[in-house]
């Protein structure tokens, strides 16, 4: 029974300690929990993907963010989605409002990205907006320039899209922060936006002023 | 004697080259309904079959670490608890050290639990299904209500069904290992090693 009764103690140490390590002590349980911890310990410079906006112009995103001077808060939807960019959409409507109404423009910039570059065109991009309301000031629209950027773009944001049963395609969804130096920064879960932006702006309180 | 056991050993690694192909891999892992309720429960089986089938001499000599089978139903239910973690079910998909360490580690609970079972008798047994079985419930749930998914490689209604059908499981397992304790009397209940 000895030798039962310690096979089994390192049984439990052993499966105890791969829990402990491959959760992270028990912080990690997803992929999108593992990549935001991941964001935020290596705070990665952003690539230079040439990203088309709803005026048909062009840019190298981290160019593109540094110009800006200001926090940008990235999202990726596609215009066709009622589903989860609705939310992300009401999200950055919510955000505009509050970076009006605070007088916020030149510290806070808003950027969707669609990864629908094939139907998202530049004019898909600028009716979308207007649907929005968007502040041209405030908030910018883009996709892909090149379609085969699109999957750099997405595995440096951790963003994964996979067509669902509709024709559409699913996706998660978060807010994710680059700074004036070009990285980014911070991830948070959407539905928590007035917090993570008083966050944001007490924690990087320089940038843009 | 011989001549059966081969075969069986044939069926067996069949069943676990033909999951480790990756046209197999690639389809029962494109939907999480597959990938947790037919390639793992798959895997634990072929793994149950070579335990089955292991020698009489090997069964003897792990007897001594094994007695009531608790350590080989530890090794399971550990085991069953970790491919649970939603992370381990996405990077499976893109890791393949995590994959062959998914392969491996299904397949030596699936042994662990046949050397184990019958061992364990019925109060062992219990303590082991009312580990297994509620967290099997609880993960279901939380699948099923979850208001995001949580499987980033996953749809939503897969993750939805995936959580329903594991919460009917693990109360239909309780019904039927109950029922099996009824119809068998206590004859379950001498330990047999």
């Amino acid at each position: 029974m000895a030798k039962t009764l310690i096979t089994s103690v390192l049984v439990l140490m052993l499966a105890s300690l791969v829990w402990l390590v491959y959760t992270q002590g028990l912080r990690v349980f997803t992929k999108e929990q593992a990549r935001q911890l991941v964001v935020k310990q290596t705070q990665p410079a952003l690539p230079q993907v040439i990203l088309l906006d709803a005026t048909d112009s062009t840019h190298a995103l981290r160019s593109w963010t540094m110009q800006q001077n200001k926090l940008v808060i990235v999202e990726f939807v596609y215009t066709r989605c009622n589903a989860i960019c609705r939310s992300l959409g009401a999200e950055f409507q919510q955000l505009q409002a509050i970076i009006q109404k605070k007088n916020l423009q030149s510290r806070v910039g808003l950027l969707s990205i669609s990864f629908d570059p094939e139907h998202d065109t530049p004019k898909v991009l600028a009716a979308y907006a207007a649907r929005l309301k968007a502040d041209a000031n405030i908030w910018h629209f883009a996709t892909v320039k090149n379609h085969n950027q699109l999957a750099t773009l997405l595995n440096f944001f951790g963003i994964t899209v996979i067509p669902d049963e509709l024709g559409g395609y699913q996706h998660n969804a978060a807010l994710l922060l680059t700074d004036s130096q070009g990285k980014l920064v911070d991830v948070a879960d959407i539905n928590q936006t007035q917090v993570i932006l008083d966050t944001w702006l007490k924690k990087y309180a320089s940038v843009g002023k | 004697m011989v001549k059966k056991i081969r075969f069986s050993w044939q069926i067996s690694l069949i069943l676990i080259v033909g999951l480790s192909l990756p046209p197999a891999r690639h389809f029962l892992e494109a939907d999480m309904r597959m990938h947790m309720l037919v390639q793992f429960p798959l895997l634990i089986i072929a793994g149950v079959w070579i335990g089955l089938l292991l020698p009489n001499y090997l069964k003897i000599k792990l007897s001594p670490y094994n007695r009531y089978g608790i350590t080989g139903l530890l090794i399971a239910s550990s085991v069953t608890s970790f491919w649970m973690i939603p992370l381990a079910l996405d990077e499976v998909l893109v890791l393949p050290s995590l994959e062959i360490a998914k392969f491996i580690s299904l397949l030596v609970a699936g042994v662990a639990l046949a050397i184990s079972w019958r061992a364990a008798g019925f109060l062992i047994q219990g303590f082991f299904l009312a580990n297994v079985l509620p967290m099997m419930t609880v993960v279901g749930w939380l699948y099923l209500a979850a208001p995001l998914r949580l499987c980033n490689a996953y749809l939503s209604s897969q993750q939805e069904s995936t959580g329903l059908a594991l919460v009917y499981l693990s109360i239909l397992a309780i019904i039927v290992w109950l029922m099996s304790f009824f119809v068998q009397g206590q004859k379950t209940d001498a330990v047999e090693l």
